[in-house]
């Protein structure tokens, strides 16, 4: 980003600022997200966080996508994409490795981990994957009533992982009895750090979608002067939100809390494919 | 995204090429085999660090 700003010359003292302001709005969004996690709980905290995650995500397609200039169809599918795969073999490899290189062996709760898999497999599939054998439209997109319906059902995934993983089996998604680490034992915020939180949270929100629109045009100039391929706009969007989720999850892996890797890693990937 | 894309007439293009559909169901098949056992080690975490390394260098190099 810093490079692409340096192309275009006259901005790049100002495009640096805003890169460094956004990633650490990003941040301080997730922190916040954190901290109001922490006061309600697990497993409804890792929902918090990756509700803000979504927020960001689509707030930052949507404004690059509605920005002025060449059709943009296909930045919304390189992003959920990128972010597929960079949670599914970054983060969660990531996380496999280094646990597995303090603690030799981890567990995790198979119910809580398979089911988020399997609705992450389907909605990636249907989403990702059928465009391309429907055969009512010419190429990988589906017509208008496809569309509804596939976002219909997507939401309907989603929303019952929802439901299972906070209300009917919130069991399979905590760690396993005994792997407990002194972070869940530390005492919950006050209300009043609570209510902070959430409202810093909303406003670090804001600041990462203005930003990101201020920026986006940058990045992409930049990118085709490098000569490199669109699809990369979609890998840097998805690595920015990722960033902070990553950086949790495989703290938590190090304290041996895979389970909770696992939520945070599965957990942002649903909403952003759905 | 679906939503967005109705409301303001936005087309949206959603199915991966070939390249990527082929990346997707390999990191799906490596992803279930990993979390099927419930027991991790070092070993998953390598061949989905890899197959992270090819996607990327494929974007870079199509």
């Amino acid at each position: 980003m810093l490079g692409a700003a340096l192309a275009r010359g006259v901005n790049a003292p100002f495009a640096a600022i805003m890169a460094v302001a956004l990633i650490g709005a990003v941040f301080a969004a997730v922190h916040h997200a954190e901290v109001v996690a922490h006061r309600v709980g697990e497993p409804f905290g890792t929902l918090v966080l990756a509700v803000a995650v979504t927020v960001i995500e689509v707030g930052l397609i949507v404004s690059i996508m509605l920005a002025p200039g060449p059709s943009r169809a296909e930045l919304a599918r390189d992003t959920v994409f990128a972010a597929v795969m960079l949670i599914c073999n970054g983060i969660v490899g990531l996380c496999l490795l280094m646990g597995g290189l303090r603690h030799h062996e981890q567990g995790f709760q198979l119910h809580g981990a398979s089911a988020a898999f399997a609705v992450l497999v389907a909605l990636a599939t249907l989403s990702l994957v059928l465009p391309n054998f429907t055969v009512s439209t010419p190429g990988p997109t589906f017509t208008g009533a496809q569309l509804e319906f596939a976002g219909v059902v997507s939401l309907v995934l989603y929303g019952t992982f929802v439901f299972v993983q906070t209300v009917r089996h919130r069991d399979y998604f905590l760690p396993p009895p005994g792997h407990a680490g002194e972070e869940l034992h530390a005492p919950p915020p006050t209300a009043i750090a609570t209510a902070t939180s959430t409202m810093l949270l909303l406003a670090a929100l804001g600041v990462v979608v203005l930003l990101a629109k201020a920026l986006s045009p940058i990045l992409e100039t930049g990118i085709v002067r490098v000569g490199a391929p669109k699809s990369l706009v979609g890998i840097v969007i998805a690595a920015i939100v990722l960033l902070p989720e990553a950086l949790a999850a495989l703290r938590a892996a190090r304290a041996n809390l895979l389970q909770t890797s696992l939520n945070l890693a599965l957990g942002s990937a649903l909403p952003a494919s759905g | 995204m679906a939503a967005v894309s109705i409301v303001f007439g936005q087309p949206i293009s959603l199915g991966l090429d070939a390249k990527e559909e082929v990346l997707l169901g390999l990191t799906f098949l490596v992803g279930v085999l990993t979390l099927g056992t419930g027991r991790t080690t070092v070993l998953q975490g390598v061949v989905h660090l890899v197959i992270l390394a090819v996607f990327l260098f494929l974007a870079l190099v199509s």
